[in-house]
């Protein structure tokens, strides 16, 4: 047969597409305006959608305290339960101790409509009641909601007992017909939804289809107010000295570490804990104490530092709070690779003496 | 020095039946290792067999506030703790409703300073020092001046070995009183509780792409691959030192 002949009806591939108001590309047929770019808009970061414009006409309010200037999943889950429940005409409003670094696109991405960020003061419990209690009066939020752990739970319960407010703990399921906790032994009980709720994990999902408007207030000062409790200061012990579930460093081995001795020094040299993979301690390199993971223990380390692990889901299970993983594999397909936050692509032992001596180098040069 | 000790029975893990608290026994062990007269209260609707416990290890004299169940036990013992110059509890009750607010409002009630899961308490001139247990293995040491109401924490002080000679001699010194009735709860059975989650309404296809890329808010993490181990050990430095992870 002779193809020249004949008429094939040929596709474009390079037809100009302009952008539809859903993000998406659309190609108009026959027309030859638009972009003829590769690159797919559609498939970047999508843009969020505001959550509500406003006029506002109730609030929420959320308080939380950041470690490091960055909030925990509690706190996200209690920002997105805020936000969810707020609903059209529901502001979002954030009083966040240690974040007055945050940027307004960080606050938005948090679905937080107006922030009130303020220096964490440390051990202030009057004064951060008397900024509450001003709050409340100024801006009388229907909710005040809590994550119930650390710092916020005892902030929480000392507002409620000051404020004297309805209040629910625990709260493990917010629905329409009332809050839910758990009652041992009876599966949950339900109550009114309280002026004051204090969340358990896992309330809200904080991954969001919106943004908030990310406004800041002021950062405001804190009320001068006598303490009726001294803070004469805290100390850290070193990660190596404390259980693996409470360290907070954690240098952790697997099956790529050959060089024991030379991991133990390393851990010692950065103050971290230790932790094993479980074919580690399978292996008798490492006690069974040390495995980390779904038959072992699930550490809450900020930072963890998975040396020659690759990162199986069993493994995975224990490390799911931390928040800063560093892996260091020869494998850059490893699943850990996945997980981390920092990967590095190297041969462990070489990278483990390394790092020791630029450590112990780094921490002489402080001590001078 | 006065000092009262509050207990409650807990349920116990795996059989279920009224326990002795390991926070509440904490709290007594501690308190009885302070100068000063100790006393036990405990306000509730439990029988004494379930307080039983608490005889065994170490409690010689148990006050017991009779109260309905479903009420609020607070102005009960908020009343009967008047004249205490210290008290101590567990940081929560082991069983039923266990809200950990007990201590914020009986320090609020007695006007008393508050320390809340405390490892040690020690004199020092008038004033009383706590060591009080931060999450990841931090320890604060606070000052406050009497009266002062203590949550303990369960490592703070083991308490004696359960002893049938001590249940003998023990007693109970059962009071009535009355509290103001709890709003009522509504019981359902166990289930997976239900997560909030936002309405969304993005196309199938950044779904897709969220569930591949693992969401936004958590890029995906830097990969090194050049440079020597040296070079590599410097970067992972400097990410701790970033974000302040480690101290030097
Ligand atoms: C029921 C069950 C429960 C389990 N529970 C747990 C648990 O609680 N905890 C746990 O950890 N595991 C658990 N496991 C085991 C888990 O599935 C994995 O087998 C285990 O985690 C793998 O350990 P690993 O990563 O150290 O070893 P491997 O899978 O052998 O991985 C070694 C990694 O090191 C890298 N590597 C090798 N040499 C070097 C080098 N020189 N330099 C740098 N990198 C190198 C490799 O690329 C590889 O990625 C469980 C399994 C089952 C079935």
């Amino acid at each position: 047969m002779d193809f020249s002949t004949q008429a094939i009806p040929r596709i474009d591939p390079r037809r100009p597409w302009v952008l539809g108001p859903s993000g998406l590309k659309r190609i108009v047929l026959g027309d030859d305006s638009g972009s003829r770019d590769a690159a797919m808009l559609a498939h970047g970061p999508a843009h969020k959608p505001l959550r509500s414009t406003g006029p506002f006409s109730q609030r929420l309010l959320v308080v939380a305290h950041a470690e490091r200037g960055q909030l925990d999943d509690a706190a996200r889950e209690a920002i997105a339960a805020a936000a969810i429940l707020a609903g059209k005409d529901g502001e979002v409003l954030a009083l966040l101790y240690g974040m007055e670094d945050a940027a307004p696109e960080a606050l938005a991405e948090l679905a937080v409509d107006r922030a009130l960020t303020v220096a964490d003061p440390g051990y202030a419990p009057e004064q951060k009641l008397a900024l509450l209690q001003q709050l409340l009066q100024q801006e009388s939020p229907h909710t005040v909601l809590f994550a119930d752990r650390g710092e916020d739970a005892d902030l929480g319960r000392r507002f409620v007992c000051r404020a004297r407010l309805s209040v629910v703990t625990d709260v493990v399921e917010i629905a329409a017909d009332g809050v839910r906790r758990r009652q041992p032994g009876a599966g949950f009980s339900v109550r009114e939804r309280g002026q004051v709720l204090l969340l358990a994990r896992g309330v809200a999902e904080a991954k969001l289809p919106f943004v908030g408007k990310g406004e800041r207030w002021q950062t405001a000062m804190l009320p001068a107010v006598r303490e009726q409790v001294q803070d004469l200061g805290s100390v850290a012990s070193p990660a190596s000295q404390l259980a693996l579930e409470e360290a907070d460093l954690i240098v952790s081995a697997g099956n790529g570490v050959s060089n024991v001795p030379g991991f133990l020094k390393l851990a010692e040299a950065l103050g971290a804990a230790v932790g094993a993979s479980r074919v580690a301690v399978d292996d008798g390199r490492f006690s069974r104490d040390k495995q980390v993971g779904a038959t072992g223990k699930t550490v809450q380390a900020s930072a963890y530092i998975a040396l020659g692990i690759s990162g199986a889901v069993q493994h995975l299970q224990g490390i799911k709070s931390c928040r800063h993983v560093i892996a260091v594999n020869l494998d850059a397909a490893a699943p850990m690779i996945k997980r981390a936050d920092l990967s590095i692509i190297d041969d462990c032992q070489s990278f483990i003496s390394a790092f020791e001596q630029l450590v112990r180098r780094e921490r002489k040069e402080k001590q001078q | 020095m006065k000092i009262a000790v509050l207990i409650a029975p807990a349920v116990h893990p795996v059989s279920g039946r009224p326990c002795a608290g390991e926070a509440d026994l904490a709290a007594l062990a501690l308190a009885q290792r302070l100068p000063g007269q100790v006393e036990v209260w405990y306000a509730g609707a439990a029988d004494d067999a379930a307080l039983a416990d608490y005889l065994a290890r170490g409690a010689d004299n148990i006050h017991s506030l009779s109260l309905r169940p479903d009420s609020d036990v607070l102005a009960a013992l908020g009343s009967a703790l008047q004249g205490f110059d210290m008290v101590l509890c567990g940081a929560r009750s082991g069983g039923g409703d266990g809200s950990g607010l007990l201590p914020y409002q009986l320090a609020e009630q007695l006007g008393a300073a508050l320390l809340p899961d405390v490892l040690d308490l020690s004199k020092s001139d008038r004033q009383w020092r706590a060591l009080q247990a931060l999450p990841k293995g931090v320890r604060r040491t606070l000052q406050a001046s009497l009266p002062l109401v203590a949550s303990v924490n369960p490592r703070a002080a083991t308490a004696p070995g359960w002893s049938y000679a001590r249940l003998q001699q023990g007693k109970i010194q059962r009071k009535a009183a009355t509290g103001a009735a709890l709003a009522p709860v509504v019981l359902e059975p166990a289930r997976r509780a239900r997560a909030l989650v936002a309405a969304s309404k993005v196309s199938g296809h950044a779904r897709m792409q969220g569930a591949i890329a693992g969401g936004d808010a958590k890029a995906a993490g830097v990969v090194v691959k050049q440079g020597d181990s040296v070079e590599k050990a410097q970067v992972v430095l400097d990410y701790l030192r970033q974000h302040q992870l480690v101290d030097f």
